[in-house]
């Protein structure tokens, strides 16, 4: 297990022989009908099945929305580049403006044409979504119908790797031809229509969602005929549900009940890796912390190895940078900082901090106190417990050098409006999922201050790189870039980056041919089967 | 009006059916005190539904979100949906309020009636044997262990008998294996919560308690005492004294008997109503107000109804209550 999380490369490669490995048994039972019903199970409530509803997009929601809608392009996280999907082929005329060409051969689960109608409708909604965390990326993109099967993309300005607009899920059009906005309940809401290999088929009144094999999918049919999802709060009820034969699948185990998962010896135990990080934000215009010294000093004075292994089970990897090692971006010659409260104590004392009052608290020169107010959210009982556990040791680690930190818990709307909205916090407990390929660039450029920039970090050699980065079309020119900034960022400190967790899957001995996509996790579903043996 | 009936006529009285007891109590003076005394109750009720609407109404506007309505506003939003029981501003929308809010009473009052007639079949029985029988070691031994049980709050008890039935039977007594667990499964799956709820928190206790010392009590009356030593039977007097007490406790207990559902409904994992007010509450950017103040609509209105019925019952079966004190 530990050996997969040192090093990407290896991950790959043990991917790369499993899906070799699994490729030729499904082959072999490829001919055969579809066989059986996956059950798992998630915590979160699924309300709204609209794919582009903020509120109501979840993680579970994302995982069943990726077997039933699809995007012109797909992310292939073996090959690292975009595969076409609903289009056929695409042709890069500039850093402007793509042409797509679509398959021919598909149908929506409704039985209707799928065309470029539909692309044009679907990237006009998205424009037109009143939520500006899903509408920004796409303004000044238009995309036009040349003839039904051809569509135009058009940006009004240069975009760097133009490609990533286009693994958006593509939506009906015909659904939303009779539809007037705020006249009831938006088409999709309750019964999600796609051109995917699983089909939704109900959502009981208890929360339970099931997918049905879609028989006339254009590429590879799905082997499992069901796929069934349930809703169980509470994570011990979710284990022991696995453990005594009720679900052959969890997508995440507890750290804490991964052995005894293992024991049991009827799952087999998948790493894979998780893009969500950890990290403290720090206010780099408050009048103590815009100091980079006092930045720095407390992230020496942190001791991550130590929050790894209290409060993940030790299942997971230290971070320097927003990346972790499963993104492109990923630099390795740039190390965390060591945890060396001494050298943290140091730089502090040079910076002309000191505790003149004795109450183990230290004073800047004009005697105010090195006191701050951390922000955490509190969300449901699970989730909740390892973030105040970090902010607790972090509170600790800080007390030892002498920085007083105030714990407030909030919970997620008033957090989200805290940071986001007014800026409001001196440090604020960050735990973000960011697509492995997103480049994370509008957390640190000037511009964006009052906007992701969370921080308010502003650096002109930040900014150029940036600048340089959206310029570049060469690949390996944008990762350099990006890499020279992440060093940047390490020096600078604007966060304490922390840690990235890694998640672990349990799959029944029963399945066979899986691959798990780390983010959607079901993209590789039709590959899935219960072998003969395992039929009952 | 004698407060006392001459002797022979009591004796009499105790063998009349109840109707013709009833008989003797609609005096005039008696009906107007009691119509004087429902409205007068019924009043209190509806002043403990606005109470409680208010205040659910305020609370849930302090709940943060991320909306630019202020406090008032909210509150002002909250008290029209509860006081015109319109639901319709919901923002999740995959099924209607009603369905859900029927679903999830089923299953919550599966439990709660459940427990109550586990805590009525087991209490009642259990305090009138330790009445008529205080010195029995059987008895004392039952309520002993009874007691015993009844201290263990709902949580600690839940998850003992979770433990104790998934080692011992092999079986997670959850709700989500009601589908494969098979006959005897389902029973335990059943049984569990609702034993834990009946037991739990001293529901069952405190009905054994209260029958038993009523019990005692109406059997240390003189007249009785009197009556028992004539070998005459006392048991409608029993009944009569007796089920005042019980409602009472119970309309106590209900409040306690949903709130003890919240914790129940979570160990066991079944989706009742309680689940389903947690999961609203606690649902990021999604919270469900309408459906919150439907269920809390529905839990006040049965606790003031039980109270009121309590209140009913010790009126109609207690003429002390409704007739004018007798003057020194």
């Amino acid at each position: 297990m530990r050996l997969f999380s040192t090093s990407r490369f290896i991950w790959i490669l043990a991917l790369a022989t499993l899906s070799s490995l699994c490729g030729s048994a499904v082959r072999a039972q490829s001919s055969e009908a579809p066989w059986g019903e996956l059950e798992y199970a998630e915590s979160e409530s699924v309300r709204g099945l609209n794919p582009y509803r903020l509120e109501t997009a979840r993680g579970a929601t994302d995982r069943l929305f990726s077997l039933i809608y699809e995007g012109l392009l797909h992310y292939d996280y073996d090959e690292e580049r975009y595969v076409p999907k609903l289009a056929e082929s695409y042709s890069i005329a500039n850093n402007q403006s793509v042409v797509f060409r679509l398959r021919p051969d598909v149908r929506w689960h409704d039985g209707e044409p799928f065309t470029a109608e539909d692309v044009a409708f679907t990237y006009a909604y998205l424009q037109r979504l009143a939520p500006e965390q899903i509408r920004k990326p796409y303004v000044g993109l238009t995309v036009e119908a040349i003839d039904p099967m051809t569509v135009q993309a058009r940006f009004d300005r240069p975009v760097a790797d133009i490609l990533q607009f286009f693994d958006t899920w593509i939506i009906p059009k015909h659904l939303f031809q009779n539809f007037a906005p705020r006249s009831g309940t938006e088409p999709l809401e309750n019964r999600p229509i796609g051109t995917g290999p699983y089909r939704f088929s109900r959502q009981t009144i208890e929360g339970h969602i099931s997918l049905d094999v879609n028989q006339e999918y254009w590429g590879e049919q799905g082997h499992i005929a069901t796929l069934k999802m349930n809703k169980i709060t509470d994570p011990t009820q979710m284990t022991l549900s696995a453990m005594y034969g009720n679900h052959r699948l969890m997508i995440q185990v507890p750290p804490d009940q991964i052995n005894t998962l293992e024991a049991l010896k009827t799952f087999n135990i998948e790493l894979y890796p998780s893009f969500g990080i950890y990290a403290f934000a720090y206010d780099c215009q408050h009048p103590i912390l815009k100091d980079a010294r006092v930045r720095q000093a407390m992230t020496y004075a942190t001791n991550r190895q130590n929050m790894l292994d209290q409060w993940f089970n030790g299942k997971g990897h230290l971070i320097a940078t927003p990346f972790n090692n499963s993104s492109p971006y990923y630099a390795h010659t740039i190390k965390p900082y060591p945890y060396d409260p001494a050298r943290a104590r140091q730089i502090l004392q040079e910076a002309g901090y000191q505790d003149t009052n004795g109450d183990d608290i230290l004073e800047t020169p004009d005697g105010e106190k090195l006191s701050f107010e951390l922000v955490n959210f509190v969300e449901k009982a699970a989730s909740a417990t390892t973030n105040q556990n970090l902010a607790a040791s972090y509170k600790s680690n800080l007390a030892a050098i002498g920085i007083e930190v105030h714990l407030v818990d909030l919970p997620l709307e008033t957090y989200r409006q805290r940071l986001f909205g007014n800026q409001d916090f001196d440090i604020a407990l960050v735990q973000w999922t960011f697509d492995p390929i997103y480049d994370v660039t509008d957390l640190f450029e000037s511009s964006a201050i009052g906007g992701n920039n969370i921080v308010r970090f502003s650096d002109p050699e930040v900014d150029a790189l940036i600048a340089k980065f959206r310029q570049a079309q060469d690949p390996e020119e944008r990762i350099a870039t990006m890499r020279e900034m992440q060093r940047l960022l390490a020096e600078a400190a604007p966060y304490t980056f922390v840690l990235s967790e890694d998640k672990h899957a349990a799959l029944h001995r029963s399945l066979a041919g899986y691959r798990i996509d780390p983010y959607y996790f079901f993209s590789y579903f039709t590959q899935w089967y219960f072998p003969e043996d395992f039929r009952y | 009006m004698n407060a006392f009936p001459p002797f022979p006529s009591f004796l009499t009285l105790s063998f009349l059916p109840p109707s013709a007891t009833s008989q003797r109590l609609t005096h005039p003076t008696c009906n107007a005190r009691m119509t004087k005394g429902f409205v007068y109750r019924l009043g209190l009720a509806l002043l403990v539904f606005i109470g409680a609407g208010v205040l659910v109404s305020v609370a849930l506007a302090l709940v943060p979100e991320a909306s630019s309505a202020s406090f008032l506003e909210r509150t002002a939003d909250n008290l029209r949906i509860f006081f015109t029981f319109d639901y319709a501003g919901r923002r999740t929308e995959n099924f209607p309020l009603m369905a859900v809010l029927l679903n999830r009473s089923l299953i919550s009052f599966t439990l709660i009636g459940g427990a109550l007639v586990v805590a009525l079949g087991l209490g009642i029985p259990t305090g009138l044997c330790a009445a008529l029988r205080p010195n029995n070691r059987l008895v004392q031994g039952w309520l002993a262990f009874l007691h015993t049980f009844s201290a263990m709050p709902i949580l600690v008890l839940g998850i003992l008998l979770i433990l104790a039935a998934t080692r011992l039977l092999g079986l997670p007594p959850y709700r989500s294996f009601l589908e494969t667990a098979g006959p005897g499964g389902v029973l335990l799956i059943y049984l569990l919560p609702i034993c834990t709820l009946a037991v739990g928190d001293s529901l069952l206790a405190d009905i054994a308690r209260t029958l038993r010392l009523e019990a005692t009590r109406i059997l240390d009356q003189p007249y009785i005492r009197a009556a028992r030593a004539r070998h005459v039977n006392v048991r409608y007097h029993l009944v009569r004294g007796l089920i005042p007490p019980t409602l009472a406790t119970l309309a106590g207990k209900l409040s306690y008997l949903i709130g003890g559902s919240v914790v129940v409904e979570y160990v066991f994992g079944w989706q009742g109503l309680a689940y389903q007010v947690l999961d609203s509450l606690t649902t990021d950017g999604l919270k469900d107000y309408p459906f919150i103040l439907a269920a809390t609509t529905l839990f006040v209105g049965l606790s003031v109804l039980l109270h009121l019925t309590s209140e009913l019952v010790s009126l109609a079966s207690d003429p002390r209550l409704r007739t004018p004190p007798v003057p020194a």
